[in-house]
């Protein structure tokens, strides 16, 4: 599975010249890219925009990584209804999936994938965006650049999935008693932000302001527990009305925590997701890690060290990947999971082993 | 472990009846219960026999409840393959969630879920309940809007019987109105042609009669005018006097009063007045009430017959007093003469629809109200008219 790192989208069409082939392609969000102005030159090109990308140990603020693909992708424009046709999707080893991370209705679309997809099809992938955090399209096919859609790409290797975030308890059991897909507006009866500010602003010794929030936040998500004793990761990324705005739903009634971060535990996390993706695969082929751009906003220089752990487990096989808004996990057991602040490690084995 | 199950527990129980919709409800717990417990498949059978759910969410598993013995009343678990079946027992139906992977906690999940079971059970009757209501309140619905469209369709009926009682009623009186004319005219041509026959007849003679038929002549053209007038449609609200609703309804009714040997004293202090209203339809109602008088007349075979007709003006109203010494009417049937089909007519024209129709043209067309009360030897009538603000009525 040929890849590469290009410092612009146009050293990639100089690359890729007249030759017949499809390209998957990362591109990082501060890269200049007009999708308009770039014409017929994506014309066997799918994509997504990410606020950064990974390539081997290095992540990037700028540049494009592209993958060499022997299927084409599959193009959902609108999420909202997204007309899946079991057809087309079933029968698949594994599946990439980018997302509009911004969009409010990532939560009933993937519900809906996983009611076409077949019970073992392994799936994983990341929310698409930039971190202006305005939604936007970001989403590209030859056809055209759209916003609250989707690209699967199917793969016909076998593929391991890691999973894991590292955050940890801090406040808790709370209850989100009432909320309203991915706003959060009370907990414990009370509205969301105050509880939030009250148990954040103690730990932390900060105080928030009309400036700060997300400078704060970002080291203090929401995790929702699961009967596996698994935490699902929310990130606040903003406050509205006294309700806190995250990534991803939060259905009403969950009991939640407030976790904190250590970098240390963060990295080790990192490090155990690929080690339950890699541990399992033979003739590693490539990796993709998804990664969400929040934990790089919180590792700060030690993010690169992320990566760097990554790289140690798999053995120097390559790595691609993006810094995401979201990350998507299912590992075939249940549903497919909507993640934030986490690490995602696929790992795509050859497919004749 | 124990904190996870009182969050599952929690979280389950609070997705349970949050609607009165069956499908909204049940498919709110399945999404909960499967994403909770990490079930592939949840799907919602409200009987047992049914083969296909009534709610269904995630993967489609081929599931048959009949090939597997049912033992227990709250729930079963059964494994088949590589896959974890529970199965939660409803009043009617079950509830099938299906697992994978699940082995060692499944049976966990099913006893945590069987507690609620009687919940479920409570919620589905009560939206089966509301469904139950709604149907009852919708074929209500159906019954009343066919009730009301029945009673237009009669209402109908009624205004067309109606008009036909009153043109029967109009054959009679121009039938009276043109009798004198008519005889007037054959006696000045039988006296024409007697003075042929002399050879009396000379020009000036001839061209008197002629002129005395013409008159005649005229005075049939007048009434025919009269009577069309009053069957033309009022489409809109005109302007009148009230001498011209005076003398549109005697110009009709005059000469069969006067065969029936019916004084009429009209004492109009309002004569100039004039109002806006529906002309012809207001001289309907005076026309029904002064035939019914004529009829009482006739019925109770009174020697002195007299009407008194008082109009005048009390604040807004433009008030008709029609007043008769034709004995009045019994008590008993007082409070029913303004109902359709009544009528104490014994001999003939008893539609019952005239007072009937009387009091739907003044109610509802004209906004005004009607009244009847017995008083010394008859009965008097009260038709009160609202003049319409804004419009000069003086």
């Amino acid at each position: 599975m040929r890849n590469y790192y290009f410092q612009s989208i146009e050293e990639f069409v100089t690359f890729k010249g007249t030759k017949k082939s499809l390209w998957l392609l990362l591109v990082a969000e501060e890269s200049s890219f007009s999708y308009e102005s770039l014409g017929d030159a994506l014309s066997d090109s799918y994509g997504a925009i990410f606020p950064e990308i990974i390539y081997d140990k290095e992540h990037y603020k700028i540049g494009v990584v592209a993958i060499e693909l022997e299927k084409k992708p599959y193009l959902v424009k609108d999420i909202q209804n997204p007309m899946l046709e079991d057809e087309e999707l079933s029968d698949i080893e594994s599946m990439l999936v980018f997302v509009d991370g911004l969009s409010p209705y990532i939560d009933s679309f993937l519900f809906s994938l996983f009611e076409v997809i077949d019970e073992d099809t392994i799936l994983f992938g990341g929310g698409a965006g930039k971190l202006t955090l305005e939604q936007e399209r970001v989403i590209f096919t030859p056809e055209g650049i759209y916003e609250n859609a989707a690209l699967l790409i199917a793969f016909d290797n076998p593929t391991r999935v890691g999973v894991k975030h590292g955050w940890e308890f801090l406040e808790g059991p709370l209850v989100a008693t009432s909320s309203e897909k991915n706003i959060l507006k009370k907990i414990d009866y009370e509205d969301a932000f105050e509880v939030y500010k009250r148990i954040v602003q103690e730990d932390s010794g900060l105080t928030f302001n009309d400036n700060n929030f997300f400078e704060i936040a970002k080291s203090y998500p929401l995790g929702i527990v699961t009967i596996d004793n698994e935490v699902i990761v929310r990130d606040p990324i903003f406050v509205q009305d006294g309700a806190l705005v995250l990534v991803g739903v939060m259905p009403e009634n969950s009991i939640i925590n407030i976790l904190k971060g250590e970098k240390s535990h963060l990295l080790g996390a990192a490090k155990q997701a690929a080690q339950e993706a890699y541990s399992q695969s033979k003739n590693a082929e490539l990796v993709f890690m998804i990664d969400c751009i929040s934990r790089v906003l919180f590792l700060e220089e030690f993010f690169k060290e992320e990566i760097e752990s990554v790289y140690d487990i798999v053995d120097e096989t390559p790595i691609v990947g993006a810094l995401t808004l979201g990350e998507i996990a299912n590992n075939s057991k249940s549903y497919i999971d909507f993640y934030n602040k986490t690490c995602v490690v696929g790992v795509i084995c050859s497919s004749n082993n | 472990m124990l904190f996870q199950q009182l969050t599952l527990s929690y979280e389950c129980l609070a997705s349970i009846g949050n609607s009165l919709e069956i499908e909204s409800m049940i498919s709110e717990v399945l999404i909960t219960f499967s994403r909770k417990t990490g079930a592939v498949s949840g799907s919602y059978y409200p009987h047992m026999e049914e083969k296909e759910p009534l709610v269904h969410i995630g993967k489609k598993i081929d599931f048959n409840i009949h090939d597997y013995k049912i033992q227990r009343t709250d729930y079963e678990v059964f494994l088949v393959e590589n896959k974890q079946v529970v199965i939660l027992l409803l009043k009617h139906g079950y509830l099938l969630l299906i697992y994978k992977n699940k082995e060692e906690t499944v049976h966990k999940l099913a006893a945590i879920l069987g507690n609620f079971q009687y919940k479920i059970n409570l919620s589905i009757s009560a939206c089966e309940g509301v469904t139950e209501l709604e149907t009852l309140n919708e074929r209500l619905e159906d019954r009343v809007f066919e009730s009301v469209k029945k009673i237009r369709e009669n209402e109908k009926l009624l205004i067309s019987q109606s008009k036909q009682a009153v043109m029967g009623e109009m054959i009679e009186m121009i039938a009276h109105q043109w009798r004198q004319p008519i005889t007037s005219i054959g006696m000045i041509s039988n006296n024409i042609l007697f003075d042929i026959v002399l050879d009396e007849l000379d020009q000036d003679t001839l061209k008197d009669e002629l002129d005395k038929i013409n008159k005649q002549v005229m005075f049939l053209s007048n009434t025919i005018d009269d009577f069309r007038d009053f069957f033309k449609e009022s489409k809109e609200k005109q302007e009148v006097r009230v001498s011209d609703i005076i003398h549109g309804t005697m110009s009709i009714i005059d000469k069969q009063l006067e065969k029936h040997s019916i004084e009429v004293e009209i004492l109009n202090s309002v004569e100039d007045l004039s109002f806006f209203t529906f002309k012809n339809e207001l001289i309907q109602v005076l026309l029904n009430i002064l035939g019914n008088a004529k009829d009482a007349f006739e019925e109770k075979q009174v020697e002195q017959r007299k009407i008194k007709i008082l109009c005048e003006k009390q604040r807004d109203n433009l008030l008709f007093f029609i007043e008769d010494n034709a004995g009045g009417i019994d008590d008993s049937i007082m409070n029913k003469i303004f109902e359709p089909y009544f009528s104490t007519k014994k001999k003939k024209n008893g539609t019952g629809l005239g007072l009937y129709m009387s009091m739907i043209i003044v109610t509802e067309h004209l906004g005004g109200e009607i009244l009847v009360e017995n008083k010394n030897d008859g009965v008097i009538f009260r038709v009160s008219i609202p003049l319409v603000k804004g419009v000069s009525n003086d």
